[in-house]
């Protein structure tokens, strides 16, 4: 029926994206009174995509239902995420203490070029997992943490923790 | 044959209405209630497979009620009703005519200013259904 | 080699060098923001004025980038620069080369045309929005961009694809040349 439903348009500067994603963080910084605020609403926009998200992945991915939060999970960190952001997630792991899973990406699209101070940008993707995870009926809560990779190294990894429920 | 087609959202309420060939009165609100009754059906259907046509959920009496689930768990209802000249289309056909119609609805959702819930009002989507129920039913 | 061809060459060498994205996260948060702001102020006018100004804000930075990678250094003569942006800014970050046309005798107004782009992408402006300009935001990223370069201009849409036109135009009026505010 229409073409960049079924198959999307050719790529443009990642730029283009950074831009207008900082531009919607001084809009949102600009009306924050707190920072808790500020993490909130910038959640809330990545919250908006998430039915799109999954509906146009489902549909050009011609996948089933996935009835485990392992394998929608699975579906988002890789092929979601290849979608979205050109590549698969850096891994999907399990915490068997909590049952809880860990999304992982060192360096998101959302925090290159981007100086955020004390706000981690990636909050934005984090709603875009909400959002999913609660249009297929799922409704998980998902925290977003930075921990470091391993104790050796200062080199740290964006967590998106979906915790159970 | 007659159809009745209807876009139930998420929290069970009808966002869009469709009827091809039959008559929109009194047969339509008895066709509407029985829609909504086969919700369970389709709760039931939607737990033993992870394919997203249902097939036929429910019947009443000569009327056959198909089922669709979208993967952010909208249903399309299709009641079917047979009537004196054509018999009921395959379950190949309805298929189709689902999975056309997610295209259409698909489209729709992605449409930033598309508020989950509510009604579809375009007159675009509401062509686009025509057709393809013209396309695949008739 | 004509300029235009040159262009054209400089904005594929460019890219090529670029990272990049696929368009549909591009798409979608624009469609947030713009909803965000529908949700966040009172009438649509102070929508419209948002958008131009945060475009504002991105083609001053947008143009320091384009500068920078193709290593072109235009004076401030519109023609030139209005080929530079619909031919390697547009083409770079929209993917799209928009048409120029009604160019008026002394170059200092011109209409720049697109159909369909990452921006616009699945919108369908509901009835209750017939004043809120979609493209508002590429309006301010031209005004910023040219500021940049020496020239303040004014940007108007003149017709709309999403209110049933069959392009999007947009007219660029120049209205003064200043000193550029680098390179030159």
């Amino acid at each position: 029926m229409e073409k960049t439903l079924k198959k999307g348009r050719p790529d443009i500067a990642m730029s283009s994206f950074s831009f207008l994603f900082a531009e919607m963080l001084n809009y949102f910084h600009s009306r924050a009174s707190s920072s808790d605020e500020l993490e909130g609403r910038l959640q809330a926009a990545g919250e908006r995509l998430g039915l799109k998200v999954l509906e146009l992945m489902t549909y050009r991915e011609k996948a089933n239902r996935k009835d485990t939060l392992e394998s929608f999970l699975s579906f988002i960190s890789n092929n979601v995420w290849r979608m979205l952001f050109g590549r698969p997630a850096d891994g999907l792991q399990r915490i068997p203490a909590d049952n809880s899973y860990m999304i992982l990406e060192s360096v998101p699209i959302t925090n290159r070029y981007i100086e955020a101070g004390q706000l981690n940008p990636a909050t934005f993707i984090t709603g875009i997992i909400i959002g999913m995870l609660r249009a297929a009926g799922f409704n998980n809560p998902v925290e977003t943490h930075v921990w470091k990779k391993d104790e050796s190294t200062n080199e740290t990894t964006n967590v998106y923790l979906v915790k159970s429920k | 044959m007659s159809y009745s087609f209807v876009i139930v959202s998420k929290n069970d309420s009808p966002i869009f209405e469709y009827v091809l060939n039959g008559d929109a009165s009194e047969s339509g609100h008895l066709n509407q209630f029985i829609i909504h009754a086969a919700l369970d059906c389709v709760d039931e259907a939607q737990a033993s497979t992870t394919q997203w046509f249902l097939r036929c959920v429910d019947r009443f009496n000569d009327k056959s009620i198909f089922a669709y689930i979208t993967a952010g768990l909208t249903r399309f209802m299709l009641l079917a009703e047979p009537t004196s000249s054509t018999s009921i289309k395959s379950e190949d056909a309805i298929r189709s005519f689902f999975l056309d119609i997610n295209e259409c609805y698909l489209r729709h959702v992605m449409n930033p200013f598309y508020v989950e819930g509510q009604a579809i009002s375009s007159d675009s989507f509401r062509e686009k259904v025509a057709n393809v129920a013209r396309k695949y039913l008739l | 080699m004509s300029r235009e061809r040159n262009l054209a060459k400089i904005a594929e060498s460019t890219f090529s060098k670029l990272d990049k994205v696929h368009s549909e996260i591009f798409t979608m948060t624009y469609g947030a923001i713009v909803t965000t702001l529908v949700e966040d102020l009172d009438n649509v006018d102070e929508v419209n004025a948002q958008l131009d100004k945060m475009g504002h804000n991105i083609g001053e930075r947008l143009v320091d980038e384009l500068l920078a990678k193709t290593g072109l250094n235009p004076q401030p003569d519109m023609r030139y620069v209005m080929e530079i942006v619909t031919r390697v800014g547009f083409r770079i970050y929209l993917g799209i080369t928009p048409t120029l046309s009604n160019w008026n005798a002394d170059s200092t107004t011109v209409t720049l045309s697109f159909r369909d782009s990452a921006l616009s992408d699945w919108v369908e402006l509901p009835h209750t929005l017939d004043d809120l300009s979609y493209f508002q935001l590429v309006c301010g990223v031209i005004r910023g961009a040219l500021e940049m370069l020496g020239m303040k201009v004014k940007c108007t849409i003149t017709a709309d694809k999403l209110k049933g036109a069959q392009t999007t135009d947009i007219l660029v009026e120049l209205q003064e040349v200043m000193q550029a505010k680098f390179y030159n």
